[in-house]
C-alpha cells in the first residue's frame, strides 16, 4: 500500500494543479502562453512552472557501487525514473535545485524537505548552499522546530544526558539559502536517505 | 546479529516516526529506543516533494514555491535467517546414549514480503553422534506442533502458505543419541551455508537452490530483487553419560545325571550327563552404563567346510572321558562336532554337522532356526532363555584304581546386535558376558571392544578357573567356573590284630581274632571262679581306599551282633556283667561296661578319628577287665564247647556315616570287625592213676580215687591240651601255650604221696608202658634238676615236665601230650 505524505503537502499539490498560487500574486512572464483547452493537467503544470519566478526542482538518484578492473570501488549516482523500484537499504540522494528565472535577486529562499516515511536520513549528508548566510537545519518533531544539531535527552546509568538525535528521529530538513538568490541563477542542495 | 521483531515493536516504531508532542530539545526523556531493523514492505511507494518560500525584493512579499513530486517504490527482497533455539532431552537428566533429543531452530523471513521456505529432509540434515528420525515445523510459531501440517515429517518440504515478512517458523529435529562415549559430540545442522558455524556468513546468503539448503522459495510469488536467500544453523551438545548397547549372554551348565553302570568298583564305565541353557539378559543388574541388547551371531565359524555366521555354544569333552550317544539340541539349534585338537580355539576349529564317531574333542550347538547355515543366525532378544541342550560322556581314561576328576566348562560366542563387538561367556556362574562379580568387564575379554575372546580354549581347568562347587552355576570369581565330578573307588576300612588289619578269620575278615589269656592264680581248682587281671590286646585299623576316611569310630559289640559272621557269634550270656572294655587310640581313651545286653559308656568320650588318609594304619589297644566271679576257660570248655571257652569281645571300626556314634551296618556300611578273645587259662590238664600189683594192673587208668596196699605201684598219667581256638584264615593271633610246665609236687597239699611212696624207675612194661618216668614232650626235672630218670627209691618229691610250647590243638578229641611217672607204696 503506498504511503501518503503529510496533509500540508497535499494542499500544495492541489494548488499546483489548480493553476493559482495562494498567498501571493503570481508573477507571469511578459508573454502569456497560449493554453489549449484540450491540454492535459500535466502539460498545464509544466507550462505554469516554466513561468514561475523561482522554481524548485527535485531529483532522486540511486547510489550504486561498482568495482573497476583493479578492484577499486567506484560510486556513482544514477537518476531514478519516477516510480522506480528501489531495494530496501538502498541509498537515494535527493537534490533540490532552486532556479531564479528573474533578473532580480530573490531574498530569503527557504526550502523544506521532509524525510519520507520508509526512509532514514543519513547523518551529515545534507549539503549547504554556497551563499552567504546559508545554513541547513533539522527537525525531529515533525517540522515544528528546527535546529542545526538536534539532540535528545536520554537516561543513561541513572543520569539524564543529552545525546545527538539518532538519524531515525529526523523528520525534516530545512535550508536557508541565505540573503540573496542571485538573478538568473540556480542553487542546489542535496541530502541522502536510506530506504528502510 | 539481527534483532527479532514482533508486531508490537513494529507499532512502537510507527509511533516514533509520526512525531511526538514534545519539543525536540532536551525534553524527551526516553531510553534510547531499540529501533527494529524492519524492512519497508515490498511495493511501498515513497513520495517526496520540496517546498519553499522566498521574498520578492520588488514587492517585499513572501512567495511559496513547491517542487515536483518524486516517487520511488520499494522492491521486494527476500531474506532468511536460522538460529539455534535449544535442545530438549526428552527423558530429562543428562544426555546419554539412546536418549531421544529435540534440536530446535528458529527460521525467520527477514525479507520485506511473504515468502515460502524450503526445509531440507532429514537425510540432508547433517548430524553427528545422532540419528535423526524426523522433524516438525511450528509453521505459525504458536508454540505447539499440533496444528495441521505440523506433524512429524522426514522428507524435504516447502511451505505452501507463505510466511509473512518478519515471521518465524520453529523447526524441531527429533532423533536418538548414537554417540557412545562420555564427551562425544552430538550435533544437528539444518541447511548448508558455508562455513556452517552460525556466523553472519551463514545467514541470509545468496541461495544455491539445493535440496540440502534451508532457503526461501518464491515460486509463484513476485520474484525478489535479490534472488532467493539461504541460511544454516548448527547446535551441539555432548554425551554426559555413555550408555552402551550390550548383549548380556549367560551360558549355564549343570551335571544332570551320573550313572556308575552298577559297577561301583569299575571306574571307567560311568556315564555323566550334562545339561546346558543359554539366557540373554534383559536386566543389566550391577553392570553400569549398558542397555541390554540382543545376542547376534559371531562370524566365520567353519562348519562343513564353509564359514558361517552363527551363535555358537561350544563344550570341550572333558579329559578322561569320551562322547557317548548323540547330543540333544532344542528346536532351532543344530548339533555340531569337531575333532580339531583343543589347542585350537573353539572359534577356529573345523566343525561338522555329522558325528565323526571317534576322536570328538568338542561338541557344539549353533542357532539355525531356518535349517540353512548359509543364512546368519538371527539374533536372540533380551529376556529369552533357551533350555534343552544336553550331551553325555562316558569315563574312559581315568585311573582304574584311584579314579579321577571330570572337569567341564561350556562357552558361548556371539556379538552385540547392531555392532561388531564380540560377546563371550563361560558357564558356572550367573554373570553374563563374562562380566566380573562387581560389574566390571573381564580384563581378558572386554565386551566393549570388538576383539574376540582369544585366551580360553574351553578346556576346563579347576585350578585356574575356580569351581562351581554346587553344580548349579553359582560360582564366583573372574570368568566361568568349572563343573567338577570326582570319581573314586569305594571306601573301605580294615580292622584286625596288631599290624594285621586285613586278617581273615574262620568266615571272612569280619571275624578275624586275637586270643590272649589272663594269668590264672596257682592252685585254682576246676569249678572255682576268680577276678582276672586286665588283659591288653593290640589291634590295628587301616584305610585301604584311595580317599580319606573321616568320622571313624571304634566300639565294642555284643558277642551276638548280627554284623559278626554267624559262626563267630556267641550268646550275650557269655560275657559276665561288669566286664570292662577300654579302647585307647593315642590320647583318646574310653571305657565301656557290659550290662548283660549292651556296652554302655562308663568313662572317657567315644573315640572318633578323622583324616585317615589312603593307606594309613592306626594302632590302638583294647583292654578287657573281666569281673570277679569269672570262670576258668577250662570249665567253660566243658559247658560251652571249644568256641565258648574264651570270652569274645568283638571290636568294630567303622565310618560313622550318620554320625550318631552308634554302629548300624545299614547306615554305616563301611566297617570291619575284629574279635578280641580273652581266655582265663587255655590248657586243660587231666590226671589219671592206675594201680599195678604184682606186675599187673588191678585197676583201669582213670581219675577215680583208689585204695592201695603197700607194695602197690601207682602209675600217674598227666595229660594236657591247649583248647584255645586255633588259627583259621590269615593273620589271626592264637595262643600258643608256651613254656607249659607240669609240676607234680608230692608235698604240696592236697598231694601227700611224697612221703607215702617212693620213686620207681623200672623198665618192666605193664599195660603197654614201662614203669618209668616219661614225658611225651619237653624235659623232666626231678626235684628241679634236669637229670636222667633216677633209680627206683631215689627221693624224688617234685616231678616237673617243661613241656615247652603246645599250640592250640587241632581237635580236642585227644590230649596233646602226657607226663607219666610211677610211685610205689611203701
Amino acid at each position: 500500500m503506498p504511503r501518503k505524505i503529510g496533509g500540508a503537502m497535499r494542499r500544495l499539490l492541489l494548488v499546483s494543479l489548480g493553476l493559482a498560487l495562494t498567498g501571493s500574486a503570481a508573477v507571469l512572464p511578459a508573454t502569456a502562453a497560449t493554453v489549449s483547452p484540450t491540454a492535459t493537467a500535466r502539460e498545464i503544470l509544466i507550462v505554469q512552472r516554466q513561468q514561475q519566478a523561482v522554481q524548485l526542482n527535485l531529483v532522486a538518484e540511486l547510489r550504486e557501487v561498482k568495482k573497476d578492473e583493479s578492484g577499486k570501488e567506484i560510486v556513482s549516482w544514477n537518476p531514478l525514473p519516477n516510480n522506480a523500484q528501489v531495494m530496501p537499504q538502498s541509498i537515494i540522494r535527493y537534490t533540490v535545485t532552486a532556479q531564479n528565472n528573474t533578473n532580480r535577486n530573490m531574498r530569503n529562499l527557504i526550502v523544506t524537505q521532509p524525510i519520507p516515511e520508509g526512509m532514514v536520513y543519513i547523518l551529515n549528508s545534507a549539503t549547504k548552499p554556497a551563499t552567504k548566510g546559508a545554513k541547513v537545519e533539522f527537525s525531529i518533531d515533525g517540522g515544528k522546530t528546527f535546529t542545526e544539531r538536534p539532540t535528545v535527552k536520554v537516561r543513561e546509568n541513572g543520569k539524564i544526558v543529552e545525546k545527538p538525535a539518532p538519524p531515525e528521529a529526523y523528520t525534516h530538513l530545512r535550508w536557508n539559502f541565505g540573503e540573496t538568490l542571485p538573478a538568473n541563477s540556480q542553487v542546489s542542495v542535496s541530502y541522502q536517505v536510506r530506504v528502510k | 546479529m539481527r534483532k527479532w521483531k514482533v508486531r508490537g515493536e513494529c507499532v512502537k516504531q510507527k509511533l516514533l516516526a509520526a512525531g511526538l508532542s514534545l519539543t525536540a530539545l532536551g525534553q524527551w526523556l526516553l531510553p534510547l529506543p531499540v529501533l527494529a531493523q524492519a524492512l519497508t514492505p515490498a511495493g511501498t511507494q515513497i513520495q517526496n516533494r520540496a517546498t519553499g518560500t522566498y521574498v520578492d525584493p520588488v514587492t517585499g512579499q513572501t512567495i511559496n514555491v513547491t517542487s515536483n513530486a518524486v516517487t520511488v517504490t520499494v522492491a521486494k527482497v527476500a531474506g532468511i535467517t536460522a538460529v539455534p533455539a535449544g535442545i530438549v532431552d526428552v527423558n530429562g537428566g543428562s544426555v546419554s546414549t539412546n536418549d531421544t533429543l529435540y534440536f530446535d531452530f528458529l527460521v525467520t523471513n527477514t525479507g520485506n514480503a511473504p515468502t515460502n521456505i524450503h526445509f531440507p529432509g532429514i537425510n540432508n540434515m547433517a548430524a553427528q553422534g545422532f540419528n535423526i528420525t524426523g522433524y516438525q515445523l511450528d509453521l505459525n510459531n504458536d508454540g505447539d506442533f499440533n496444528d495441521p501440517g505440523e506433524g512429524v515429517q522426514r522428507d524435504e518440504f516447502t511451505t505452501t502458505t507463505p510466511i509473512v515478512a518478519g515471521a518465524s517458523v520453529r523447526v524441531r529435529v527429533i532423533g536418538t543419541v548414537t554417540a557412545s562415549n562420555a564427551g562425544d559430540v552430538v550435533s544437528v545442522r539444518i541447511g548448508d551455508t558455508g562455513p556452517n558455524d552460525n556466523s553472519p556468513a551463514t545467514q541470509n546468503q545468496a541461495s544455491t537452490g539445493l535440496p540440502v539448503d534451508l532457503r526461501t522459495d518464491n515460486t509463484g510469488l513476485p520474484a525478489p530483487e535479490n534472488g532467493e536467500r539461504e541460511a544454516s544453523a548448527i547446535q551441539s551438545t555432548t554425551v554426559a553419560v555413555a550408555v552402551r548397547n550390550q548383549a548380556l549372554a549367560t551360558i549355564l551348565k549343570e551335571r544332570t545325571a551320573y550313572d556308575n553302570n552298577n559297577t561301583p568298583a569299575v571306574l571307567n564305565d560311568d556315564i555323566i550327563t550334562y545339561g546346558l541353557a543359554l539366557r540373554v539378559e534383559n536386566n543389566a543388574g550391577n553392570i553400569p552404563g549398558v542397555t541390554p541388547t540382543g545376542l547376534a551371531p559371531t562370524v566365520n565359524i567353519n562348519i562343513d567346510g564353509q564359514n558361517r555366521n552363527v551363535i555358537l555354544i561350544s563344550d570341550a569333552i572333558p579329559a578322561g572321558t569320551t562322547l557317548t550317544g548323540t547330543p540333544t539340541a532344542p528346536t532351532g539349534w543344530r548339533v555340531i562336532y569337531t575333532t580339531t585338537p583343543t589347542t585350537t580355539l573353539a572359534t577356529g576349529a573345523t566343525w561338522t554337522t555329522t558325528n565323526p564317531g571317534t576322536g570328538v574333542t568338542r561338541i557344539g550347538f549353533v542357532y539355525d532356526p531356518d535349517n540353512d547355515l548359509a543364512t546368519d543366525s538371527p539374533a536372540i532378544a533380551p529376556g529369552v532363555t533357551i533350555t534343552g541342550f544336553s550331551f553325555q560322556v562316558v569315563t574312559s581314561g581315568l585311573n582304574a584304581n584311584s579314579g579321577g576328576t571330570v572337569a567341564n566348562i561350556a562357552q558361548v560366542f556371539g556379538r552385540t546386535e547392531g555392532t561388531d563387538r564380540e560377546v563371550y561367556d563361560e558357564s558356572g556362574d550367573q554373570r553374563p558376558s563374562n562380566y566380573n562379580d562387581d560389574g566390571t568387564p573381564n580384563a581378558a575379554d572386554d565386551p566393549n571392544t570388538p576383539e574376540r575372546e582369544d585366551v580360553n580354549n574351553g578346556v576346563a581347568d579347576p585350578t585356574t578357573q575356580g569351581v562351581d562347587a554346587n553344580n548349579n552355576n553359582t560360582g564366583t570369581g573372574p570368568g566361568g567356573e568349572v563343573n567338577v565330578l570326582i570319581i573314586s573307588p569305594p571306601l573301605n576300612i580294615l580292622n584286625g590284630p596288631n599290624n594285621q588289619p586285613g586278617a581273615i578269620g574262620p568266615t571272612n575278615n569280619q571275624d578275624d581274632f586275637t586270643n590272649r589269656s589272663t594269668p590264672v592264680p596257682a592252685g585254682l581248682q576246676p569249678g572255682q571262679t576268680f577276678d582276672p587281671d586286665p588283659v591288653q590286646f593290640n589291634n590295628t585299623l587301616q584305610n585301604p581306599s584311595a580317599s580319606t576316611l573321616d568320622t571313624v569310630r571304634i566300639l565294642p559289640l555284643p558277642p551276638n551282633h548280627d554284623s559278626i559272621p554267624v559262626n563267630s557269634q556267641r550268646p550275650t550270656t557269655d560275657i559276665p556283667n561288669g566286664t570292662e572294655v577300654t579302647i585307647t587310640v593315642g590320647t583318646q581313651t574310653v571305657t565301656y561296661t557290659w550290662n548283660g545286653t549292651e556296652y554302655t559308656l562308663t568313662a572317657g568320650t567315644p573315640i572318633v578319628l578323622n583324616g585317615i588318609g589312603p593307606g594309613t594304619s592306626v594302632n590302638y589297644t583294647v583292654t578287657v577287665n573281666l569281673p570277679s566271679g569269672t570262670q576258668l576257660s577250662a570249665d567253660r570248655l566243658d559247658s560251652n564247647g571249644r568256641t565258648g571257652a574264651g570270652f569274645n569281645i568283638p571290636i568294630v571300626a567303622f565310618v560313622d556315616n550318620d554320625n550318631n556314634a552308634q554302629f548300624n551296618a545299614a547306615n554305616d556300611p563301611i566297617f570291619n570287625i575284629t574279635i578280641n578273645r580273652v581266655y582265663t587259662g587255655y590248657v586243660k590238664l587231666r590226671k589219671r592213676s592206675q594201680i599195678i600189683r604184682g606186675g599187673t594192673t588191678v585197676t583201669s587208668l582213670d581219675e577215680s580215687n583208689k585204695d592201695v596196699l603197700p607194695g602197690d605201684i601207682i602209675r600217674y598219667v598227666i595229660e594236657y591240651v591247649n583248647f584255645s581256638l586255633p588259627n583259621a584264615g590269615i593273620g589271626n593271633v592264637v595262643l600258643d601255650a608256651s613254656n607249659l610246665q607240669i609240676i607234680e609236687d608230692g608235698t604240696a597239699s592236697p598231694n601227700n604221696w611224697a612221703g607215702a611212696t617212693f620213686h620207681v624207675n623200672e623198665s618192666t612194661q605193664v599195660d603197654g608202658a614201662p614203669l618209668n618216668t616219661f614225658a611225651s614232650q619237653g624235659t623232666i626235672l626231678y626235684n628241679g634238676a634236669q637229670i636222667p630218670d633216677p633209680a627206683t627209691g631215689t627221693a624224688v618229691n617234685v616231678y616237673q615236665n617243661n613241656v615247652g610250647t603246645i599250640p592250640p590243638a587241632a581237635d580236642l578229641s585227644n590230649y596233646q601230650g602226657l607226663f607219666r611217672f610211677h610211685r610205689q607204696v611203701r
